[in-house]
């Protein structure tokens, strides 16, 4: 019996400081944050939801859910992330993920060799510096039709938690952290929007632990408020029914215009005797 | 996610902007010799014409997928590419030492 022992989402870029150093510091030091409250909770390994841009997956090939199974992953290196070193995967851990969601009506694809870009990446630069602790990508669609709905991605992550808490070996730790969002636009006429609004809606849901609020939202809802980068969202719903809906905490949020997105991230805990 | 986001027709575009960051010849083509590349890509001159003027709007108006206009962006804009980088002063105080 496993135990998952601490929540979060975060947003998944990091851009320059130049222009507005308080807020990229700002949004810096909430990532930092992160990373602190993860060490403290010394996991055994991460699972990083989060979906990739174009580079592993794109328009030749899309798929609803795939696990990294490798025994590493390199960075790809975009926006200029360091990969000289590589973030050690857990093989054993993943493939079991993948063979139990199958039997929870849940079928995953699996990837052997990722080479994660900044949706993996720059939340492994807090949540396992250096390659320090095992991460576990797990990667939804974001890009193409049809995105797995909200009530979906929080039914996987209740099969995640299923999982670590049923098959995992006793003593075994467990972070999930879904990165992604707030609203941005790519690619579109919008693109620099912001909506600081929608955005601390949300933050204020996860904080009031809404489930219902959060997972009765219709993608075309989530996309028309938030982006089409906003509907990353789904990344942090995957974590959320992994921590089974609990009152989340707000780290940090900033609508950074100047980055054209809203950065947040939160921690959920586990309620005490959970 | 109503509508599409990418037309079947335009795929040999996306097949070209998707592979900027995997093919140094595609990436280095777009800067030196933009025509041998839509010739291997099978542009039509329309096509051709959106990326010579190196208008977004017609770009998009192609078909392409919208997240595919960021790696043409980034190639060809300079100020796009040093500005979507994590900032140094951010690399150097990351946990571990960054790089």
């Amino acid at each position: 019996m496993g135990r998952i022992v601490g929540g979060f989402a975060t947003s998944h870029v990091l851009f320059s400081r130049a222009g507005h150093e308080a807020q990229a510091d700002a949004v810096f030091e909430g990532m930092t944050r992160i990373g602190q409250e993860i060490e403290a909770l010394a996991p055994d390994l991460v699972v990083i939801v989060s979906n990739d841009h174009m580079i592993n997956f794109n328009t030749l090939l899309q798929a609803p859910f795939v696990v990294g199974i490798g025994m590493s992953h390199t960075p790809f290196g975009d926006l200029g992330i360091p990969a000289d070193y590589a973030i050690p995967g857990h093989s054993e851990f993943a493939q079991g993920l993948v063979d139990h969601a199958n039997a929870h009506d849940f079928d995953l694809g699996v990837i052997r060799e990722v080479r994660p870009d900044h949706g993996v990446a720059i939340p492994s630069l807090f949540a396992s510096p250096r390659g320090k602790r095992p991460v576990v990508p797990l990667y939804t669609n974001v890009d193409m039709r049809p995105v797995t709905p909200a009530r979906r991605a929080y039914r996987l992550g209740e099969v995640l938690a299923d999982y670590v808490k049923n098959v995992r070996p006793a003593g075994e730790r467990v972070v999930v952290l879904g990165a992604g969002g707030l609203s941005h636009w790519i690619g579109v006429p919008r693109q620099g929007d912001v909506n600081e609004a929608f955005d601390r809606w949300l933050l204020d849901r996860f904080e009031a632990g809404d489930v219902g609020a959060l997972t009765g939202l219709t993608i075309d809802e989530i996309e028309a408020e938030s982006g089409n980068g906003g509907v990353e969202l789904v990344n942090w719903l995957v974590m959320y029914g992994a921590l089974h809906g609990a009152r989340a905490r707000t780290i940090y949020y900033e609508p950074m215009t100047a980055w054209w997105t809203g950065m947040g991230g939160i921690a959920v805990d586990v309620p005490a005797g959970a | 996610m109503g509508k599409p986001l990418t037309q079947p027709a335009a795929y040999h575009i996306n097949k070209m902007l998707q592979s900027i960051p995997h093919d140094p010849q595609v990436a280095m083509g777009l800067l030196t010799d933009r025509e041998a590349v839509f010739d291997r890509f099978g542009l039509s001159e329309t096509e051709r014409a959106a990326f010579r003027a190196d208008d977004p709007d017609a770009i998009r108006a192609l078909g392409i997928h919208p997240h595919l206009l960021m790696p043409w962006s980034m190639l060809t804009n300079e100020h796009v590419r040093t500005f979507l980088m994590v900032d140094p002063a951010h690399k150097a105080r990351l946990p571990g030492g960054g790089n």
